[in-house]
């Protein structure tokens, strides 16, 4: 399984019931996460409710930032937080050379989407709808939005994600008829 | 429930979704006529907000300024709203609606249960709500005949005419609630007795999102897919969604009125299904099935036409009269012993004048009580279809008394049970 696959098992709309029995190594770091975890290890609650309730879910009855849950779990299973769709990136940085701080037109910061349950794809998809060639996109999340990645990814963008020293996930995108 | 639901962000949400999926280029005559009837319903200010949000979400201006000019056209009463289509009464849509009416019922039952369990730390209140959160759960799975008329019988017809959309992510919905109403109902299997704790875990993960799903669908159908069914299939098509309705089942309901399409040739709601079952208005059967319950029923059957002829005698293990097949397709009279046809005749022409429908007569028969009585079999307009002749022998059934309450299997003795 690549890194790329791995990361998309573990996003807000994961089940945390099948993740447990598919990683058990997750349980301990999960129940250090908030007291509340410990229903989890009541068997009928994990027989039902894990079986049902997703990450975002989760997340919420723990009073735990989503970010914080995400991170931790795929932490955990030592998955990066790199996502390139691109083999070709600057051999000094690393980054892929349409990638500029001048060429930023537009910045979404979803973490308050996220952490409020919403999903940023629609109005990401829509931003990018308008965004002009050679022109990149950046949005700022609190862990890798996989699954929008691999969206935006198959709608002929190029895409390039980082986690910043802040602790927040840049991801950056543009239209793949501009190369450079 | 009612206001739960219609409230002014979900308008405001329908709002949208609507002008998006114009905006995407789906079924832009269907979305249209939807688009203009939403409109009608809310207010100006709610117009505006969602206006103001799809700017803001990056819709291109041209497509909220069309929006603005149907709004427009609609507050001068330019557009016929009296246009919008209704179901009559036993129309399937009209069905599907009484569902949703007995659904919300089992929904706003559950709310009241969730609130006792989020309140109460009393063990025995949480206990009875716990209880009865699982009657309505279990009712609540009947839910799956209602959804699964829409994804066979409806949503084949709306993809022929091109709409794909609301089917494909209304499926997908469906499974959903689904999965959460089964987990909510297995959890009865695993435990007998649920701590306070538990049953307020179980709330809010399992049963409330299960009942939210419910009820944000009867929103959806409502709003956006009945409207847009009536506007769209033909009158032959709902016949068929109709005529192919029983055969899976309906939802916390039984529709009293029958539904006529006009226009349409139409058979009766009886003959053979696809899947080679026999279709009546109250269920149906495999004619396999048909042939072991007529055969088991505790008395004898023979059937006579409207035109006299014998066409079919049931085959229990124990005949009170015998009958052989040699008797089908001969006429009824010729199977009487002179002295006795004069009865049949007066008895078929009093039934086909309507002036009779029964004929009992009782006789000992070798020590045996029997009982015969002729009915006259009627369509509902009345004409007469035939004669049915009831033999049994109540022997046994005389001789009963005081009661059996306590399991007693019957002893067969021509049958052991292996």
């Amino acid at each position: 399984m690549t890194n790329q696959d791995q990361i998309l098992t573990i996003t807000p709309d994961t089940k945390i019931g099948p993740l447990l029995d598919r990683f058990p190594q997750l349980e301990a770091p999960l129940m250090k996460l908030s007291p509340a975890y410990a229903k989890l290890r009541n068997p009928l609650l994990r027989k039902t409710v894990a079986k049902v309730a997703t990450l975002q879910q989760v997340a919420k009855i723990g009073d735990v930032a989503i970010g914080t849950l995400i991170n931790t779990l795929r932490g955990e299973l030592g998955i990066e937080a790199q996502w390139q769709s691109e083999e070709k990136s600057d051999a000094v940085t690393g980054k892929p050379g349409w990638l500029a701080a001048d060429r930023i037109a537009q910045s979404l910061d979803a973490t308050p989407l996220l952490e409020a349950g919403e999903h940023p794809l629609n109005r990401v998809m829509s931003d990018l709808q308008k965004l002009a060639a050679g022109k990149v996109y950046e949005l700022i999340t609190p862990f890798v939005p996989a699954p929008l990645l691999d969206a935006v990814a198959k709608k002929r963008f190029a895409v390039y994600s980082e986690r910043q020293s802040d602790g927040a996930v840049h991801s950056y995108f543009c239209r793949n008829e501009f190369e450079v | 429930m009612s206001e739960l639901i219609n409230n002014a962000e979900k308008r405001r949400e329908l709002l949208k979704h609507l002008i998006l999926q114009l905006h995407k280029g789906e079924a832009p005559e269907q979305v249209k006529t939807q688009l203009k009837r939403v409109l009608g319903q809310v207010p100006y200010n709610e117009v505006m907000v969602v206006e103001k949000e799809l700017i803001e979400e990056g819709l291109p201006l041209t497509e909220v300024l069309k929006l603005c000019d149907i709004h427009s056209a609609v507050l001068k009463g330019d557009i016929d709203q009296s246009g919008a289509k209704t179901a009559p009464a036993g129309h399937p849509v009209d069905t599907f609606l009484r569902e949703n009416r007995a659904i919300e019922w089992e929904l706003s039952a559950l709310e009241r249960s969730y609130e006792v369990i989020r309140k109460s730390s009393d063990a025995p209140a949480v206990t009875q709500a716990v209880a009865e959160i699982r009657v309505n759960l279990h009712k609540l799975s009947d839910i799956d005949k209602h959804y699964r008329r829409k994804e066979n019988l409806v949503f084949p017809f709306l993809e022929q005419h091109g709409i794909t959309g609301p089917p494909t992510v209304m499926w997908g919905k469906h499974d959903q609630i689904r999965e959460l109403l089964r987990t909510a109902i297995e959890t009865f299997e695993h435990a007998t007795e649920l701590s306070v704790d538990e049953a307020r875990t179980l709330v809010e993960l399992v049963f409330k999102p299960a009942a939210d799903g419910i009820a944000d669908m009867i929103f959806k159908e409502e709003q956006i897919l009945f409207p847009m069914c009536l506007d769209t299939l033909t009158e032959q098509e709902w016949w068929q969604v109709y005529s192919q309705s029983l055969e899976i089942g309906f939802c916390l309901y039984d529709p009293k009125d029958e539904w006529q399409p006009s226009g349409v040739e139409v058979t009766a709601g009886e003959g053979v299904s696809a899947a080679g079952r026999i279709q009546l208005p109250s269920g149906s059967m495999t004619p396999t099935e048909l042939n072991a319950i007529l055969n088991t029923i505790p008395f004898d059957l023979t059937f006579v036409d409207k035109d006299d002829t014998v066409r079919y005698f049931t085959q229990g293990r124990e005949r009170i009269f015998d009958r052989n097949r040699a008797i089908l397709g001969r006429q009824v009279q010729l199977c009487h012993p002179p002295q006795s046809v004069h009865i049949v005749q007066r008895i078929l022409e009093d039934f086909k004048s309507g002036r009779e429908t029964r004929a009992p007569f009782w006789i000992n028969l070798k020590g045996k009580f029997i009982h015969i009585e002729y009915f006259a079999l009627r369509d509902k307009q009345g004409n007469y279809l035939g004669t049915l002749e009831v033999s049994q022998d109540l022997t046994e059934k005389r001789a009963l008394s005081g009661e059996q309450r306590l399991l007693s299997y019957a002893k067969d003795e021509k049958e052991p049970v292996r």
